[in-house]
């Protein structure tokens, strides 16, 4: 019996040991596979599922305009040129000739007309209204012409035009209800340079090569999107050369980095992390506290130690990224716990009993810090955040949310129901910041008002000579650095993993880089 | 019998209502709201006027009076996240689930049976310590951390299998690829229930061979083997149903975070997915599914009794 | 009535004594507890304590575990953590023990309709997956402390519950039972002086294993982010957090698992080896 015992244990090794090798995880030359995080769902309007969807859909789609490798300047797509009129009130669009739709239809002004009339349609709940909000209306002036007329000017109407405004065929949607596109979502047709081959919810989508792009033929057969919803699945299928391509965090680059078919490319991104003050709230109403806050934060040792990734200390909403928007010449505050002391006495506080600092009526200075539930380098800025302010004598609680209730109290107008919380903002690489930094910006959820800022703004919007733009931002970032509404910590990088068989990638965070797959291409 | 059938159902029922009904109440009183309604770019107006349109604004009761309306009808709604419906999301999920969870299953009751009885039929050698340990490991081990660990050997280090999804994208779909990707996540899912069973096929199997007509049939010269399979072991069955009764739910739990480890496309990563993102029609889809698969599977499983052993009558 | 005598608890213990696993285990569990209780005295460090100088730093003589990826000591960090975890453990443990009480002890109490509600909602309870209803109360409700807690401890109580009702159907037809309730004795007075008595052994299996159901989901809801939150260390939060960093310092993952795994282990191994011991049933093996 005893024997027979053995006998039944090796051979359950023995089928342990021989169980098949991994079927080779490389893909085969001109299959490219890239992460999203989740599923999507292709309605080019109301954009569900924020990032993923609007990652596919800018392969499968074309906008008027996209954003140059290198300098993130306005260049054509279904257009070949535009032209301010009316000081930037209307902009006229030429449009490419010859451009078909997946299903062969041919591509028109008319489809600009109505893609550009439902995003500002009030009955349809499209996602980016906001972006082109004061649209009055598209005129086709003819088959390849467009006039859009706006409300008031607005000097970067072809930034914004690149972001998130996908051209959707008139010829398939007119008259359907373009919340609900169920159908046409699931199988979307499109100008841009893949269409849609299948899709496996809770797996992948594929799309394959459009013959007939108006940009010649992509070099790739076949690019297929995983959805990976772990970073550290991603991470592995990274090494083992099932994924080709993926944003990671720095911890993971210095892991992959000894992957020797991994190569990593940075980009900056025309975006800020720092800590928001609610500036309509006590103490934050008081400017010195908000200088002392920002003196007492080692900015520089949370960036190299905690966010990583090459990323630049931020002086302000405004980074590299914008090109020559951006005002070099500010200097980040410099990390000095003895002004930032100093400051504090000076507003008036005196450490009470039990340490924490309190105000002449003795208020004491403390708040609530809300930091979005999940991530681990903004929970340890958070954390690190914390433990500084509490050496300066100012007692900070942390509350981790979820990201709905995150969005839900820190996401309001006139200010969010928060008192600091950790934030980011992915923006078009567009200066105008009068959404964000303008008295009732609709997206100004940090109460920050300066009438000399809002009337920078509004002349900001309507100037079109480039050198006069760039003095009034130039400007702007420095009364919003003097005001520091903000924590500034760093301007935000990422870091694209990519398997070195990937050739001819643009110079451009991945985002961007979808507009222009066509070019890539995969041994 | 008959009788005994359909009030199990009528029970089901009743449970499947307040559970439904508890869920809705919890999910739509909770703080926030949908994801869909709290993305950062959204326009306010945009927000509200979907709010008003998906009916959210109107008292909790009215909503879910309106939910069950559809749902007796087989409408569980539009996804608020994937916006298409509910029923077809979780349709095209279920057999991966299954598959998954079956795997498991068998995998381990065919493991647990051996090792159960090896461990009762040498009682306290040291194979019976050692089984006993990896039982009580099994049972005490986090899922997910079993499953990162085997990801590191297994994928990184060895190479020998995928670290996740259910086939090779890009390639003809084989019975082998689908295979070697269910592999890992089949192991870390039966991990629990295979721990559970051998303690319990142990468990019974102590019992049933100190029974005289064990004894006797011993003392006849019954070979051993015949024996513990024709006697032993078909006793020892009969407590393990209970348990695969109540192991199903936690079998399901299971499922959640081996299918989120494994990026296994099934109803747990959905489910997760929904709670997370507050898509409310799937979260009650979801539940609602799982909670009747549970209650037919427990119906299932006491009927079954009656078959294994005929002394049970139901009633 | 007064507790057993002195030689019937030696007894036990010698029978207890017999099974190694479970002495190990119960000394484990009360280097854990004692670790926990002190931890204040015993962490090296302040747990929360950050250094970003030295991050990953690897095992040395100031740091006997290394520091994680903000510089906190390790070792502090699983001390401290211990008490939350076998806090979340043992409170949620004791919420699920006095539901499954009350519940048990009215139903078997009461009898005909109350009973049979009751034992529905019990049946019902076992029939919805716990753990996702669980993920879902915390996703939607936010997950703090407390509210892990009472969601495990809400989720838990089903099996003593039953174990309690049993219990009372079984006793209840006694003499003695029988006759002080002819003497007038009140329902309260019957359940706490005389039914739960009979009931311990069960209750306390159910108990240890309540623990260790516990603090393994707890982990696991960590796992998936809706477990106790930073900075609060646990050991299901130190995993989650380990898991980020998995592939550059796996060993900071080993930590935590590890101890959750022998303090479930120890736990499951104690009330198995309770099981056998206090019920006579399995006497004499």
């Amino acid at each position: 019996m005893a024997r027979r015992v053995w006998v039944l244990l090796v051979g359950l090794l023995a089928l342990g040991a021989t169980a098949p090798a991994v079927v080779n995880a490389q893909a085969p030359p001109g299959v490219l596979r890239v992460s999203i995080i989740g599923d999507v769902t292709l309605n080019p309007f109301t954009q569900p599922q924020q990032l993923p969807t609007t990652q596919v859909l800018k392969v499968v789609f074309s906008t008027l305009t996209r954003y140059r490798p290198g300098d993130l300047q306005a260049v054509g797509d279904l257009a070949t040129s535009w032209q301010p009129l009316e000081g930037g009130r209307v902009w006229e669009f030429k449009l490419r000739r010859g451009v078909k739709w997946h299903d062969g239809k041919p591509f028109s002004a008319a489809d600009v007309k109505f893609t550009l009339e439902s995003v500002v349609n009030p009955n349809v709940k499209a996602l980016f209204r906001s972006a082109i909000k004061g649209l009055q209306r598209v005129d086709a002036v003819d088959d390849a012409t467009v006039r859009v007329v706006m409300e008031r000017p607005v000097a970067s109407l072809p930034i914004i035009l690149a972001w998130n405004i996908p051209i959707s065929p008139k010829h398939l949607l007119e008259g359907k209800d373009l919340n609900d596109l169920s159908d046409f979502a699931q199988k979307p047709i499109g100008t841009g340079p893949f269409r849609w081959k299948e899709a496996v919810k809770g797996s992948h989508i594929a799309l394959e090569a459009f013959p007939d792009y108006y940009g010649g033929a992509p070099k790739l057969k076949t690019l297929v999107f995983k959805v990976i919803p772990d970073i550290n699945t991603v991470v592995a299928q990274l090494r083992t050369g099932e994924l080709d391509m993926a944003v990671v965090e720095d911890v993971h680059r210095e892991t992959l980095v000894s992957t020797t078919h991994l190569g990593f490319k940075v980009t900056h991104l025309p975006s800020t992390f720092c800590i928001a003050f609610n500036n309509s709230r006590w103490p934050f109403t008081d400017r010195s506290v908000r200088h002392a806050l920002i003196h007492g934060l080692n900015r520089e040792l949370m960036v190299q130690r905690l966010v990583k990734g090459d990323a630049p200390l931020a002086t302000g909403p405004y980074a590299k990224a914008f090109g020559p928007f951006y005002n070099a010449a500010l200097k980040p505050y410099a990390y000095d716990p003895a002004r930032a002391r100093a400051l504090l006495a000076e507003a008036g506080f005196k450490p009470g009993s039990d340490g924490v600092l309190a105000s002449k009526d003795g208020k004491r200075l403390g708040f609530e810090l809300m930091v979005d539930k999940g991530n681990p380098v903004r929970e340890q800025v958070a954390l690190y955040a914390q433990q500084a302010w509490k050496q300066l004598g100012i007692d900070v609680k942390l509350k981790v949310e979820e990201w709905s209730v995150y969005i839900k109290r820190g996401n309001q107008i006139p200010a969010g129901d928060y008192d600091a919380r950790t934030t980011w903002r992915i923006t078009p690489p567009d200066p105008d910041k009068t959404a964000e930094y303008t008295t009732g910006g609709i997206n100004n959820h940090y109460a920050y008002a300066n009438p000399d800022v809002d009337r920078l703004m509004a002349e900001g919007r309507t100037v079109t000579d480039q050198a006069k733009r760039v003095a009034i931002y130039h400007r702007i970032q420095e009364i919003i650095y003097q005001d520091a509404p903000h924590a500034w910590i760093n301007n935000q990088t990422e870091i694209l993993a990519m398997n070195k068989r990937v050739r001819d990638f643009p110079d451009l965070g991945i985002r961007d880089a979808l507009q222009w797959m066509h070019v890539v291409s995969a041994q | 019998m008959k009788t005994y059938v359909v009030r199990r159902i009528a029970q089901g029922l009743i449970v499947l209502f307040v559970v439904s009904a508890a869920i809705f109440v919890i999910v739509h009183s909770a703080p926030g709201g949908p994801a869909l309604l709290n993305q950062p770019d959204m326009d306010p107006t945009v927000a509200k006027e979907m709010r008003q349109s998906l009916g959210l604004d109107d008292p909790i009761p009215v909503q879910y009076a309106r939910w069950l309306r559809n749902a007796l009808t087989g409408h569980f709604g539009k996804s608020y996240q994937h916006s298409i419906a509910t029923a077809d999301l979780m349709v095209a999920r279920i057999p991966n689930t299954l598959l998954l969870s079956g795997t498991a299953l068998v995998l381990a009751v065919l493991l647990a049976l051996p090792l159960g009885t090896i461990s009762a039929v040498y009682r306290y050698s040291w194979l019976d310590y050692l089984a006993t340990v990896v039982a009580f490991a099994g049972v005490s081990i986090p899922v997910f951390w079993l499953g990162i660990l085997m990801i590191i050997l297994f994928s990184v280090t060895l190479g020998w299998l995928p670290s996740a999804g259910m086939v090779t994208i890009g390639t003809a779909f084989s019975v082998g690829d689908l295979l070697v990707h269910l592999v890992m996540p089949a192991v870390v899912l039966a991990t629990f229930p295979l721990a559970q069973l051998t303690r319990y096929v142990r468990a019974s199997m102590v019992d049933v061979l100190a029974q005289d007509y064990i004894r006797t049939a011993r003392a006849k010269g019954l070979p051993e083997a015949a024996l513990l399979g024709r006697h032993a072991l078909r006793n020892a069955l009969i407590p393990m149903l209970t348990v695969l009764g109540v192991l199903t739910p936690r079998l399901l739990g299971g499922a959640v975070i081996t299918e989120t480890i494994f990026a296994w496309p099934g109803l747990g990563r959905l489910a997760v997915d929904a709670a997370i993102t507050r898509d409310y029609p799937v979260i009650m889809g979801v539940t609602l599914l799982v909670s009747a698969f549970v209650v037919v599977s427990n119906l299932v499983t006491d009927l079954l009794y009656g078959v294994v052993d005929p002394r049970i009558t139901l009633q | 009535m007064s507790g057993p005598p002195v030689r019937s608890i030696l007894y036990l213990w010698r029978r207890f004594r017999r099974n190694r696993l479970a002495v190990l285990a119960l000394a484990y569990l009360a280097l854990v507890h004692v670790v926990a209780v002190a931890a204040p005295l015993l962490a090296p460090y302040d747990p929360d304590a950050m250094d970003l100088l030295d991050q990953f730093a690897p095992p040395s003589r100031e740091h006997w575990l290394g520091t994680d990826e903000t510089g906190r000591d390790v070792l502090a960090r699983i001390i401290v953590g211990a008490r939350t975890s076998l806090a979340v453990g043992l409170a949620a443990m004791t919420l699920a023990i006095v539901i499954g009480i009350t519940l048990g002890g009215v139903s078997g109490l009461c009898g005909g309709g109350v009973d049979a509600v009751i034992m529905r909602i019990t049946d019902g309870m076992l029939t919805v997956p716990t753990f996702f209803l669980a993920l879902l109360v915390l996703a939607v409700f936010g997950s703090n402390t407390v509210n892990v807690v009472l969601v495990i401890g809400a989720t838990g109580w089903m099996v003593v519950a039953r174990v309690v009702r049993a219990e009372i159907l079984r006793t209840m037809p006694q003499d003695f039972i029988v006759a002080s309730r002819a003497l007038g004795v009140g329902a309260l007075r019957l359940l706490t002086r005389h039914l739960l008595p009979q009931a311990l052994p069960s209750l306390i299996v159910a108990a240890t294993l309540g623990v260790a159901y516990a603090v393994l989901t707890e982990s696991a809801l960590s796992y998936l982010g809706l477990g106790v939150q930073p900075p609060t260390p646990t050991w299901g939060n130190m995993l989650t957090g380990a898991q980020h960093y998995v592939w550059k310092r796996p060993i900071l993952a080993v930590y935590p698992g590890a101890v959750i795994m022998l303090t479930v282990l120890s736990y499951n191994a104690l009330g198995d080896a309770l099981s056998d011991t206090l019920d006579p049933r399995h006497a004499g093996t």
